[in-house]
């Protein structure tokens, strides 16, 4: 009996606990009453919750007597909640979700990849960056409007060039070749040169290595992955019509502060000469122009050299876009055109394109594309590296435009001036430099729900690329000294085909608290590109501008280049009541790249995650997400040449191995061969080991978040050209799996929202910071690379060696001038002699940190825009100064000069004037700037017409803005822009450069601001009209 | 639910497809379109042209693409430093070197050290390919790679002093760092290659192939290096065999030895070709007409002036090595900056077929005949037969129509050689201070230097200043190279 009563004692006490609680329970559907299943179900503020099964039902149990807001969640469709549900105990609570599809929008799930993830899921390091802000910054390159959205990510302007792509690097330097991050468009790897950023709808920068593992060993770099609008499915859809528009007219930021007047430039040019010693009037004939300019000083002019070159420029852009759907079908159609003349006088580029997406969706099958087609023209040619060296050897004293047959004027019949330089406003008017590129992108795919939980897709795409580009030099007559006699014309057209096919399946299973995500999949890739090059000289007259013309010195190349690839890819994710996550990627890349040994690789990743604030014991209810991470992978890079590993035996381009025999004027030209490269050495991938860890945290409903990462990345088997020693005989070095770079850095984004009063505004703050090391370099790990070319007569001015940064700054360190107004240089180690050994490493380019803060504010129908960006740490090697200071002949001068050393002057900082001396030129601190910056990058407003008002005109919404970009530069930095990142992008084993040897002009130079293309101010107003 | 097993069933077929595409691995082969490969190379006679042609090519140094590097990288670095001239405007990049001050970070001498390797490998390629080809002539295209071998170690080695042997192409990546050979070493190498070489060179070529080294190009050279080790007998041995062979003899027209008008005649033992043709040889052309004239960096010095004011003909006029070496209008009067030199750099459109202001076709004579006697005089000479000697100088001495000379004793006819005859013969050339190292390089060449008034003579460091600096290119990247003493 006892027994029987303490088990119905239990019993009954068990019973009035569980009495004291009730459940709730329902179904989760769709708007066209499909059932939803995997959603996810919370009771807010507890932790309690549950997912839907397959019919789309879910039970919640044991929920304590009350009233709670529950809330349903499903990836591609807007949250709902229910509020007021009353929990009553041992009563059934009955709460049915109907939820609208939305579109995805950038916060809550995340592309990673061959699928998708919840953002809360994530346990790698993603930005998704608000394409709202990408939209605005008027350009026609996504990477511009990056800069500052992202932690860790630095967007560089190579050039303020007229449609110029800017380098953008994730996370430091990892490489000496191509730093440039994988994009991903609409799921296709592909160039972003010509997507247009309004069409962008999502951005998501997979930064570690445990996101990007599964792009394997192209993913060193980071991944940027990409989808563009594609409309939005729905009942009763209207069709959406956005019209955007903008006109801008920019200028030149800074001046560069050239000496414009002649007495000015007389009176530096008389002070050189004395302190080198010569007495110009009686060691020179009377036609020197010192002495010219004595007898008669009108003979001469004051030109602007620069004010000629560069001018006040126009632009504008228009898009129109078109989306809609209906239940089962998405479609958006965008087109955009935009012409924008640069700031270089001659510089244009012209550009319009067009993207039309859809899907369709029918039973378990869903169809889509995209393609995009895109065409650039441009013409006017600036040099990054040679275009300002030419502006700087013009002396004001020449005149630009002048009584010739050309009509321009010349220095190199003024004796006495630099004489080796052509008039550049005459080779940028006179030669014709065009180009037109088209580029397009097809895509299709293929989805079939197999079962509930089951996903296959398969997609196939094309990236066509085809343009040419066209030189002219006509032929002219200024003086005997400069012309051209004999006009010349050369052509390239260059197409490219890359093809992929891919091949997955995507897995999502829901078993209650557990939630287990898989994909595994296939993919190929085949690139081909094929160029053709000619060049004809002697044309009867200058407008016949074809090969066909010519007369003489037909010269004809071309190349060709193939690349493939193979991969097996597969994910692994699992979530337990989303608060434990798991991550595990894996990779298996083949590519032609290498020989058959060394051809595949694996790339694999992990990471964990934990959510700590949905653990019970967490009771914060400030924080509303507190979530660690953690993450390791391994990554590849190969990005060189097609057939790097396959020993050439060539003939030489340029003829060097041509020898002629036979007899005086019968002799007959040979082409010579000789083998190139040394015998292979088992090239293979670069490797890239990265480590992350991050945080994750939100307060104060959500107002407030924060993500905060700490990344160490080890690049190991970094490809360079081991310089070996040129008694081994060889033309250019091989290229060996040898160096070894380390980066780590702090990243943090700070996101702050108001939306709450009538005053709406938004803050994000990003801040990153980035440190580099060379660990090994050589198969003795210590040679060292010299870099920092201002130009071919100059020093150079960083090396790159171990334990140092990638192309750090390595010279002379100054210590004022001394009585005579030279420079003194240290002595480091005290020998008595200034020299190589002389030289110390001084800090580098790169930055320490980066800052951006973007403000967002809207109040009744006014909107307000800041972003601010500032770079701290960073140094450059002002060359423009250098080439202008230097008197080695009498060229272009800086206005500095005039305020030189003299014994009455000896308090002056500027070293004294040598002509054709340079021991105040050498490779010294003196040229090295600090080139840390804040700029007020954009700022915006804008006026939204009241509705009724647009109404009633039949629009749906029409808005106003007036903006500036690059308004203005805080810095100490004289040149023209502290930002400039002067080397070209892309790899040094492309094709079209002729030796694999020539480093000049890529990473290795970075640090030597030669001047490029100067960024300009934009101020411009525009319009955005949605119907 | 049919349905849906016959949709498993299509997707699964699918995937097995594409793993059975995947399968194909040859997928990932390619083949380079752009070049040849050592395996479908070395196959033809063609291909044994085209590798020799190449190595012939590289003694042009055509570097930055251009017609300029043959005058700076091989006739500036080997002239600047002649006691003969006077340094008129030297531009800075030869100021330093022509003053006996050279550096190691001189892009001329990095460019000559890179190019005469270049040269080496591509020789070895030869020597090491063509046996295996099975060519009817293969052995005299390996002879020919030979000559060019010996003949870039020559002018490695005379101008640098220490250098790397290179005697076959590197197979491994140690084979990259060989480090320095003693000097006898050296000169035995070019001495094996040079006999190996003329064993298969022929005596000469039909017309086509003119400029290919000759037998006589490698006996010649030969000779050279056995003068450099002072092998006298050797020497005079050599030498003898190129008098006695008739093929050469001395040109009457002096001028037109240099003047592109008269390439490959009899008297020219080895040139090294170019021509103004087109036909894709952009670069086969030469930049001495600037150099030597618009833009000369020396002239004749007073030592050589006088020398040349005194070598008159018996009717007192100026010989005509005067008039075929300088250009000048009063020769005693004129200020020394007016005198040119006038070998390689015919000027003048008119007669000459579309040479220009800086271009020219003309050949550079290496070695030519004169030389070849001169040189036999000299071995003569030291061996004590100076009157046997003195027929030889006065050969070459009748073909200028001046006066011979007679009765020297073996010192005076010693002086004359190396400091009128030479002079007056050769100069210009790009040999003199080589001559002047192999006569003193145990000596004393600063006196000479001064006595010659040669302006930083003085600074000259007989022990030191013999050779010059191995580039700093070199030296940075060659943990096994020593610097040279002095540098």
């Amino acid at each position: 009996m006892r027994k029987f009563l303490t088990i119905f004692f239990f019993l009954f006490v068990y019973q009035t606990i569980f009495a004291q609680n009730g459940t709730i329970t329902g179904k989760v559907i769709d708007e066209s009453g499909q059932p939803l299943p995997g959603a996810n179900i919370t009771v807010l503020s507890t932790e309690l919750g549950a997912a839907t099964n397959s019919e789309g039902e879910y039970t919640i149990r044991n929920v304590p007597r009350g009233t709670y807001s529950v809330r349903a969640q499903f990836v591609g469709y807007n949250n709902q909640t229910i509020d007021n549900v009353n929990v009553e105990a041992d009563k059934s609570i009955l709460v049915d979700f109907n939820l609208t599809s939305g579109v995805i929008v950038g916060q809550e799930v995340v592309v990673v990849g061959y699928g998708v993830q919840q953002k809360r899921e994530v346990t790698g390091s993603v930005t998704s960056v608000s394409t709202d802000e990408i939209k605005k910054i008027p350009t026609t390159q996504i990477g511009t409007a990056l800069q500052g959205a992202a932690a860790g990510v630095n967007v560089a302007n190579a050039t303020g060039a007229p449609g110029s792509t800017p380098k953008i690097s994730i996370r430091g330097t990892a490489t000496l070749g191509n730093n440039e991050p994988l994009y991903i468009v609409d799921g296709v790897p592909t160039d972003i040169a010509y997507v247009n950023p309004s069409d962008i709808e999502s951005m998501d920068i997979l930064k570690d290595a445990s996101m990007s593992a599964i792009y394997g060993s192209r993913a060193a770099n980071g991944v940027i992955i990409i989808n563009t609008n594609r409309g939005k499915t729905g009942k009763d859809q209207e069709i959406s019509i956005k019209y955007n528009s903008y006109f801008a007219t920019q200028g030149v930021e800074n001046e560069f502060p050239f000496i414009t007047n002649k007495e000015d430039y007389i009176k530096v040019a008389r002070m050189a000469l004395e302190n080198a010693g010569i007495d110009y009037k009686t060691e020179f004939e009377a036609d020197y122009f010192l002495n010219r300019y004595d007898a008669n000083s009108s003979q001469f002019s004051s030109s602007d050299w620069a004010g000629a070159y560069f001018n006040n420029a126009f632009e504008h852009k228009h898009d129109l876009s078109v989306s809609g759907g209906t239940n089962n079908f998405n479609y958006a159609v965008m087109g955009m055109y935009s012409d924008m003349d640069g700031i270089v006088n001659t510089t244009n580029n012209e550009r319009m394109s067009l993207r039309l997406n859809s899907d369709l969706k029918k039973g378990i099958f869903k169809v889509g594309e995209s393609v995009s087609i895109g065409r650039t023209q441009g013409s006017g040619r600036f040099n990054n590296l040679y275009s300002f060296y030419a502006l700087s050897r013009m002396s004001p004293l020449t005149p630009i435009y002048a009584n010739t047959e050309s009509g321009y004027g010349s220095q190199k019949n003024i004796i006495g001036l630099e004489n080796q330089a052509n008039n550049p406003i005459l080779e940028n008017e006179l030669n014709q430099n065009t180009w037109d590129e088209v580029k397009v992108m097809l895509s299709g795919y293929l989805e079939v729900d197999i079962l509930k939980d089951l996903k296959y897709t398969f997609r196939l795409s094309q990236n066509i690329s085809d343009g040419y580009w066209f030189n002219f030099k006509p032929s002219y007559y200024t003086n005997e000294a400069e012309s051209n006699p004999t006009a010349t014309m050369s052509e390239t057209r260059n197409r490219k085909y890359h093809s992929i096919l891919e091949s997955f399946v995507n897995y999502n299973g829901n078993f209650g608290d557990h939630t287990v995500t898989a994909m595994i999949g296939y993919a190929q890739e085949a690139a081909d590109g094929r160029s053709t090059y000619g060049y004809v000289q002697e044309f009867p007259n200058n407008d016949l501008q074809v090969l066909g013309a010519g007369e003489s010195g037909d010269d004809a190349s071309g190349w060709a280049n193939e690349w493939r690839l193979r991969s097996y890819f597969g994910r692994l994710s699992y979530a337990y009541l989303d608060r434990y996550l798991l991550t595990a990627n894996i990779r298996r890349d083949g590519s032609s790249r290498f020989d058959a040994d060394n051809r595949w690789g694996n790339f694999p990743s992990f990471s964990g995650g934990w959510r700590i604030s949905n653990e019970p014991f967490f009771n914060i209810p400030v924080i509303t997400d507190l979530k660690l991470r953690a993450g390791y992978g391994e990554l590849g890079l190969q990005e060189f040449g097609d057939y790097q590993y396959i020993p050439k035996i060539q003939k030489d381009e340029n003829g060097l191995l041509n020898y002629s025999y036979g007899p005086g004027r019968d002799q007959v030209i040979y082409i010579g061969a000789r083998s190139l490269s040394f015998p292979s050495i088992g090239i293979q991938w670069e490797t890239s080991k990265e480590t992350n860890i991050g945080l994750d945290l939100a307060m104060f409903e959500d107002r407030f978040s924060m993500s905060l990462d700490y990344y160490l990345k080890t690049s190991d088997g970094i490809l360079f050209g081991v310089p070996i020693p040129k008694s081994a005989g060889a033309v250019s070095n091989p290229i060996v799996n040898s160096a070894s770079i380390d980066n780590n850095g702090l990243e943090m984004a700070l996101n702050y929202k108001n939306f709450d009063s009538a005053f709406k505004y938004q803050v994000t703050a990003t801040v990153s910071t980035y440190s580099n090391e060379v660990t090994r370099m050589g198969e003795f790990g210590d040679e060292s690379i010299w870099g920092g070319e201002v130009h071919w007569g100059l020093d150079l001015t960083t090396k790159t060696v171990v334990g140092q940064p990638v192309a750090s700054f390595f010279l002379y360190e100054t210590n004022g001038l001394d009585s005579n107004g030279d420079l003194k240089y240290v002595d480091q180690n005290g020998d008595g002699e200034i020299n190589e050994d002389d030289k110390v490493f001084m800090g580098n380019s790169a930055p320490d940190a980066d800052l951006g803060l973007i403000f967002n504010a809207s109040y009744s129908n006014f909107d307000f825009t800041l972003n601010l960006f500032s770079s701290l740490g960073r140094k450059l090697i002002n060359g423009g100064r250098w080439l202008t200071m230097n008197t080695d002949r009498f060229h272009a001068m800086h206005e500095d000069l005039l305020d030189a050393w003299t014994p009455s002057n000896s308090s002056s900082e500027v070293p004294r004037v040598i002509y054709a001396d340079d021991r105040n030129a050498k490779a010294s601190d003196y040229w090295l700037e600090d080139a840390s910056y804040l700029r007020v990058k954009y700022l915006e407003i804008g006026y939204t017409i009241p509705q009724n008002l647009t109404k009633s005109w039949g629009i749906g919404g029409l808005r106003v803005y007036v903006a500036a970009e690059n308004l203005i530069t805080f810095t100490g930095y004289s040149g023209y822009d502290p930002s400039v990142e002067s080397y070209e992008t892309g790899s040094i084993f492309d094709p079209s450069v002729s030796s694999v040897e020539n480093t000049s002009g890529f990473i290795f130079d970075r640090g030597a601001d030669r001047s490029p293309y100067p960024l300009s101010r934009k101020f411009l107003t525009g319009i955005q009209v949605s119907l | 639910m049919m349905i849906f097993n016959k949709m498993k069933k299509i997707i699964l077929l699918f995937f097995l497809a594409m793993w059975i595409i995947s399968c194909s691995d040859d997928f990932l082969d390619v083949t380079d379109p752009n070049n040849l490969t050592p395996d479908t190379f070395w196959k033809t006679e063609q291909d044994a042209i085209k590798a020799i042609t190449g190595t012939y090519a590289l003694f042009q140094y055509q570097v930055w693409s251009g017609r300029w590097g043959f005058y700076e990288i091989r006739y500036m670095n080997f002239e600047c430093r002649s006691d003969l001239i006077n340094l008129y405007d030297m531009w800075s990049p030869f100021g330093d070197m022509s003053r006996y001050n050279a550096s190691s970070t001189s892009y001329s001498l990095n460019d000559f050290w890179s190019f005469s390797y270049q040269a080496l490998y591509a020789a070895n390629q030869v020597i090491e390919n063509v046996p295996g080809m099975g060519l009817n002539n293969g052995s005299v295209f390996v002879a020919e790679a030979k000559f060019l071998r010996a003949y870039a170690h020559y002018l490695l080695v005379t101008n640098f002093g220490n250098i790397v042997l290179r005697t076959s192409t590197p197979k491994t990546s140690e084979d990259f760092y060989l480090g320095q050979s003693p000097q006898e070493e050296v000169w035995t190498q070019i001495e094996n290659d040079l006999v190996e070489a003329k064993a298969s060179l022929p005596l000469s070529w039909e017309s086509q192939w003119l400029g290919r080294a000759t037998k006589g190009a490698a006996s010649a050279l030969l000779a050279k290096t056995y003068l450099w080790q002072n092998k006298w007998g050797q020497a005079e041995g050599e030498l003898r065999e190129i008098v006695n062979s008739g093929i050469y003899s001395l040109v009457d027209d002096y001028e037109s030895l240099f003047n592109g008008l008269n390439e490959h005649n009899s008297e020219s033992i080895f040139e090294l070709n170019f021509t103004m043709n087109n036909d894709g040889g952009r670069n086969e052309r030469n930049s001495f007409p600037a150099m030597q004239t618009d833009w000369k960096m020396s002239t004749p010095n007073e030592y050589m002036r006088n020398l040349y004011l005194n070598d008159k003909t018996d009717a007192g006029e100026l010989s005509k090595r005067v008039t075929g070496s300088l250009i000048y209008s009063d020769l005693e009067n004129d200020d020394l900056s007016a005198i040119s030199w006038k070998k390689f750099s015919l000027h003048d459109d008119a007669t000459n077929n579309g040479f220009d202001f800086s271009n020219s076709g003309t050949n550079f004579t290496v070695i030519r005949y004169a030389d070849v006697l001169l040189m036999l005089a000299e071995a003569l000479n030291e061996q004590g037969n100076t009157s046997e000697a003195e027929n030889f100088v006065n050969q070459v001495r009748a073909r200028a129509v001046v006066p011979n000379i007679s009765g020297m004793n073996q010192e005076q006819l010693r002086e004359h050689i190396r400091h009128v005859e030479r002079p007056l013969e050769l100069a210009a050339e790009a040999d003199r201070f080589y001559d002047l190292v192999r006569w003193y390089k145990n000596g004393d060449l600063s006196s000479v230097l001064v006595a010659h008034g040669r302006e930083a003579g003085e600074t000259f460091d007989n022990s030191n200043d013999l050779y010059y600096p191995i580039p700093s290119s070199e030296t940075t990247s060659n943990p096994l190279v020593v610097q040279n003493p002095g540098y």
